[in-house]
């Protein structure tokens, strides 16, 4: 049984005036890693904010049960403006974390982060992809039983991305930390995160698994916080997906496949590959409808007024009469 | 000056043609003809030094930047030398400035432009290290990168007005407050300005007080200048009203080009203040001997009367401090209202008065049945030393504040918790949080203990401090004990607030464990 | 911070409350003295009279700084609730004030008696010992010491090299109402006029007119025989004229001590009254480094030749009785003008 780590009742956070920047929030965050998404000004870090103490409730309560377990100390923080030291080095940011025994490990994660040619310089000498590379640093090199960290990515540039996620999420499961973060972006969390807490408007809209939020979302606009989505409202599932449906289906791009089929319904009025997908504009032969389709492409390439049927996973496709 | 005489020769002069009668409206308001007379004098005085103390605070604003901005760009051996010459210069009480310098004085009260003048730049060498620190602690609200977009949108060129307004707020709350800061000190000053014989509304008021003067009188003098302190003070405030007091935004962007014109001029403007309003004071009482050191450390009075304008000074200084930290924590969300700058205003007025009616007014206050129980008590003393200190804590409890990102102090905070990073936590700390804090308290403290008005006036019999006695000693030309008795008295708080920042390794982890568990 | 300024404030509250009790405990049975004078030799004096007669004293100093409104106002203002026993003013016309407004309490001990009777209330209030005359310094590198010339320059001369101390204060309002009682207000106002308008040098006060005379801004101008002693004594080029008025009077201003009504300690007051006026006390101050002159009978041997000298000149001192009604209207016109 995952041990619960914060416990939110009621607590929110007032903003300008007495509108809420954090509506009432009564959510449970246990060990393991725990992903908080939402858009901009969605209250991401004042949610954030609350767990880690920087912000007392301005109503509700918060309740933090964190096992040292062996750890130098409970808890570290990497907020979105790194919050650093402005008179110190690199190097020393590192050290007065690490103290003496800690000094091979935080020069290890010099190498790791790219930092150690920087290690002599202040953090107003640094870019803000090394500032944020320094806090993130900075934090494991804490060695808190749960790390906590401000969209830690969102500075550093996409060659590096990919690495560091790897090193932050590697170290937390090596060493059995409990590391909670919010994020824009999907991948880091698809695959990384055990539990999943969509905020909107300083609500939230969803907690729970990722992978239920992924395959089975309550909503388009939740389920978009993983990636795009092909939802189908029960109206449209029988027009796009040619059978009835009384609750609205979801499928994600790789569910969901694209092909050219001179008998199909469909046909492209316009097709693109984003980098991740293809996004096809795709238009209904009889009702003269139309709507986008996100799928994964296998490298085909239609053209405008190619007829096309959509498969999905199950190897069936739209123009089946039960899939 | 001129302006000025010209307006209030118009004044007179219809005033002489009605035969010397008031005008109805004085009158009606009950003014007798004296009280206009002496009213009119102060008004004549305050327009006459307010040039003067304008000049002075864009003068010592302007350098104050450079050195500021210097101090920001140099290694940390430049920064502390710096930082010790302005507090050298700081911490000379005005007397020894004033014995040292009313001999130039002399040669220029002939010509007064001038002698106001020379005193403007004694004023302004005094005051730039409180400059400094707040140039050096309040950033600007917008960055570097954002005054260049201002510039590439073109709206910056488009009229000297908008030019000027974006300057304001272009160089923020820092320099505006130094300014105003600057400003007001000087305005108020009075020490300094008694010894070069200037026409100051301070040294206008203490002759007026001169055979007795009923309170009421006094302070009904004090509106004009301070109706002028206030107003500055409003007008701060209200420009600055939508600016949150406690910004969780990235402080901007430091300028950290390297100047060595600006670097220069910092060395040269330190050293310029340091040997004009250090060393040749120094220089100037060490001539008049050291046999006054035995005569002064010989009986018990020195070490008596010392400790006790330093525990007085202390405590009222950790009063104004406290108060002011809970106005401002009250006042701190949700920016400036009205009522807001109604409270802050009220609290301020008695402080921006001056030592002398403060002193003058305790003294009225103490003498009503009931009160006149606590006179000889160290209350009055201790209300007055507060009041004054009231604004000018409040005031930089609001210029100082967010200087940094409030999220690195709370990493800090939170790595005290760690046996490992505690001794880094706790020195960051004090670099972070309580340097600042340390520094307010200590601009607040100086000029305090400094002060002969109020501790002359409402010291008890039994606890007389330091500083009244050195103006007796310099009346009755006891320069050898006087020069030993300045000396001493000044190294004593120099020493302990020494003592306090090389013991701030071992406070400030005590400090942050308290807050943390309020 | 929340906790521990709080906790500093009541700490240092507590110092100071426990440091009045102790202190005002042991200066219960003490005589609080008022005093004007020069802290060094006062404290020096005042010491002598606790040894001999074992009354401890508590004294409050006066300061150049708050002169304006100093002892004499702060006994005014205590008038219904004294704390003060004895008051040692340095100069005249604020006793004399004192006395109007019933502040002191006459005692003719024998001190009084020893003291001439234009140096004392004839009532017994106040009486006057020790004293400074009013005196020209001037600056033998500028001109030489002529009383001809300085009359001159006065009279009709260029006053820019003339300083005098603002006269709203001490020995040179004093000066100024001897002024008015000789040449009466309309007089007087108009030789200040002329003065200002020959531009002479108003300065903050006596030793700032010694200084700019003895350094050499100004070639001669007013201060007290203290000042210039203490000019001499700095080996500057200064001598030193009496200031005669046109009735050939000098200005003799005496140190003045008085009793305070309703003082609970009454024979401790009269005896530090009767000992501030006797002969011992006026050797030690003539000895003193502002050799102030004494006014009662005293061995020519005991005190310096040249305060010897100095007191033939108070001798010839204008009689100051006139001036408790002149100060008023001389302070008030000169705060309106100055």
């Amino acid at each position: 049984m995952q041990n619960i780590i914060w416990k939110l009742e009621g607590a929110g956070l007032y903003g300008a005036g007495k509108d809420r920047r954090l509506h009432p929030t009564s959510i449970e965050i246990r060990n393991g890693i725990t992903a908080i998404v939402g858009h901009s000004g969605s209250g991401k870090t004042s949610l954030l904010n609350l767990l880690t103490g920087f912000e007392k409730p301005d109503f509700g309560t918060v309740r933090r049960n964190i096992d040292m377990n062996g750890f130098k100390t409970e808890l570290f923080w990497s907020p979105h403006n790194g919050g650093l030291w402005p008179h110190l080095t690199v190097e020393q940011h590192l050290a007065v974390v690490a103290g003496k025994h800690g000094v091979e490990f935080s020069n290890t994660l010099l190498e790791e982060f790219e930092l150690s040619d920087r290690r002599d310089k202040r953090p107003g000498e640094l870019s803000r992809g090394e500032c944020s590379r320094l806090s993130i640093a900075r934090a494991i090199t804490a060695d808190p039983a749960v790390l906590v960290f401000d969209e830690p990515l969102v500075n550093i540039d996409s060659s590096r991305r990919r690495k560091n996620w790897k090193m932050i999420v590697g170290h937390a499961r090596e060493k059995s930390k409990s590391l909670v973060y919010s994020t824009h972006s999907p991948s880091h969390i698809i695959g990384s995160a055990d539990a999943v807490i969509c905020i909107s408007g300083g609500k939230i809209i969803y907690d729970g698994s990722v992978e239920k939020l992924y395959l089975d979302p309550p909503s388009e606009e939740v389920a978009s916080y993983l990636g795009e989505v092909n939802w189908f409202v029960p109206e449209e599932c029988q027009v796009w997906l040619g059978r009835s449906s009384e609750k609205p289906l979801s499928f994600r791009p790789e569910h969901l496949k694209i092909s050219g089929s001179e008998e199909g319904l469909l046909k492209i009025r316009k097709y693109g590959f984003d980098g991740e997908m293809a996004v096809a504009e795709l238009v209904e032969s009889s009702t003269g409808r139309s709507r986008t389709f996100f799928s994964r492409t296998d490298g085909c390439h239609f053209r405008e007024g190619d007829r096309v049927e959509i498969k999905f996973k199950n190897g069936k496709s739209n123009g089946d009469p039960a899939n | 000056m001129k302006v000025a005489s010209a307006l209030f020769s118009a004044k007179h002069a219809s005033q002489k043609k009605s035969g010397n009668k008031l005008p109805h409206s004085k009158v009606r308001q009950g003014l007798t003809k004296r009280e206009y007379k002496l009213t009119n004098k102060i008004i004549f005085d305050c327009l006459g030094i307010l040039p003067y103390c304008i000049l002075v605070s864009f003068l010592v604003t302007i350098a104050g930047r450079h050195v500021s901005r210097f101090m920001h760009a140099c290694e940390i051996r430049g920064k502390i030398i710096v930082f010790c010459m302005l507090l050298g210069i700081y911490f000379v009480p005005a007397i020894a400035v004033g014995c040292c310098w009313s001999k130039v004085s002399y040669d220029l009260l002939r010509h007064p432009p001038l002698n106001n003048i020379f005193y403007s730049l004694l004023i302004s060498m005094k005051l730039l290290p409180v400059s400094v620190m707040v140039l050096y602690f309040v950033p600007q609200t917008i960055s570097e990168q954002g005054k260049f977009c201002m510039e590439l949108t073109g709206e910056y060129s488009k009229s000297s007005f908008s030019r000027i307004l974006f300057a304001i707020r272009n160089t923020g709350r820092g320099f505006n407050a130094s300014l105003l800061v600057v400003f007001l000190l000087a305005f108020s000053e009075f020490d300094i300005a008694s010894f070069l014989s200037v026409k100051h509304w301070t040294v206008s008021l203490f002759d007026l007080n001169a055979g007795g003067l009923p309170v009421i009188e006094s302070v009904k003098l004090c509106i004009f200048p301070v109706f002028i302190e206030l107003t500055l003070i409003l007008v701060f405030l209200f420009f600055y009203r939508n600016e949150k007091w406690l910004k969780k935004n990235e402080a901007s962007e430091l300028d950290l080009k390297k100047r060595p014109v600006e670097n220069y001029f910092s060395w040269i403007i330190s050293f310029t203040g340091l040997i004009m309003l250090m060393m040749l004071p120094l220089l100037a009482l060490l001539r008049n001997g050291t046999g006054g050191f035995s005569l002064v450390l010989d009986g018990n009075w020195f070490i008596k009367e010392t400790m006790t304008g330093i525990i007085f000074a202390l405590t009222s200084s950790l009063l104004a401090f406290y108060v002011s930290g809970i106005v401002f924590h009250r006042f701190a969300h949700g920016g400036m209202t009205l009522q807001k700058i109604f409270a802050i205003s009220t609290l301020m007025l008695p402080g921006l008065m001056g030592t002398l009616p403060i002193a003058l007014v305790m003294l009225f206050l103490f003498q009503m049945p009931g009160l006149v129980l606590l006179r000889d008590t160290p209350l009055p003393l201790l209300a007055a030393m507060t009041l004054f200190q009231l604004p000018y804590a409040l005031f930089l409890r609001y210029a100082f504040s967010s200087i940094v990102q409030e999220e690195s102090v709370f990493i800090a905070e939170s790595a005290l918790h760690s046996e490992v990073s505690r001794k880094g936590a706790a020195e960051i700390l004090w670099r972070l949080k309580y340097a600042v804090k340390f520094c307010i308290f200590f601009i607040i403290f100086i000029p305090t203990y400094f002060d002969i008005s109020i501790s002359a006036v409402l010291s008890p019999p039994t606890m007389p401090t330091v500083f009244p006695r050195l103006y007796n000693l310099l009346h009755y030309g006891q320069n050898e004990k006087l020069s030993a008795t300045i000396l001493l008295s000044v190294i004593m708080p120099v020493a302990i607030f020494l003592i306090l920042i090389a013991c701030s390794r071992i406070i400030v982890p005590i400090l942050a464990t308290e807050e943390k568990n309020c | 911070m929340k906790k521990i300024v709080p906790v500093l404030i009541t700490v240092l509250a507590v110092i100071i409350a426990v440091a009045y009790f102790a202190m005002s405990s042991r200066a219960q049975d003490s005589l609080v003295v008022y005093c004007a004078h020069d802290s060094v030799f006062a404290a020096d004096i005042l010491a002598k009279f606790e040894k001999k007669t074992g009354i401890k004293i508590v004294p409050m100093y006066d300061t150049e700084a708050t002169k304006s409104l100093g002892l004499v106002e702060m006994l005014k203002a205590e008038k219904k609730s004294p704390r003060c026993d004895v008051f040692w003013n340095n100069e005249l016309l604020g006793i004399m004030e004192l006395k109007k407004e019933g502040v002191l309490e006459a005692y003719k001990g024998e001190g009084y008696d020893r003291i001439p009777a234009k140096f004392k209330d004839p009532e017994g209030c106040w009486a006057g010992f020790a004293s400074r005359l009013r005196v020209y310094i001037i600056n033998t590198d500028k001109m030489k010491p002529d009383e001809k010339e300085i009359k001159n320059r006065f009279a009709a001369g260029d006053l820019s090299r003339v300083s005098i101390a603002k006269p709203l204060y001490g020995t040179t309002l004093t000066h100024y109402c001897c002024l008015w009682s000789e040449y009466g207000e309309v007089k007087l106002k108009r030789m200040h006029d002329d003065w200002i308008a020959r531009k002479i040098m108003i300065v903050n006060g006596n030793a700032a007119s010694k200084d700019a005379v003895s350094g050499g801004s100004c070639d001669f101008g007013w201060t007290d025989t203290d000042d210039y002693f203490e000019a001499k004594d700095d080996k500057k080029p200064v001598a030193v004229l009496p200031v005669r008025l046109d009735s050939g009077k000098t200005i003799c201003i005496p140190n003045t001590v008085a009793v305070i009504k309703g003082t609970q300690k009454l024979e401790k007051a009269k005896k530090l009254v009767d000992y501030l006026l006797s002969e011992e006390c006026e050797v030690v101050l003539a000895n003193s480094k502002s050799r102030q002159i004494p006014l009662g009978p005293v061995d020519e041997k005991k005190i310096p030749e040249e305060v010897w000298e100095l007191k033939k000149w108070a001798d010839e001192g204008i009689s100051l009785s006139e001036l408790s009604d002149i100060y008023p209207k001389c302070i008030q016109w000169l705060k309106e003008k100055l």
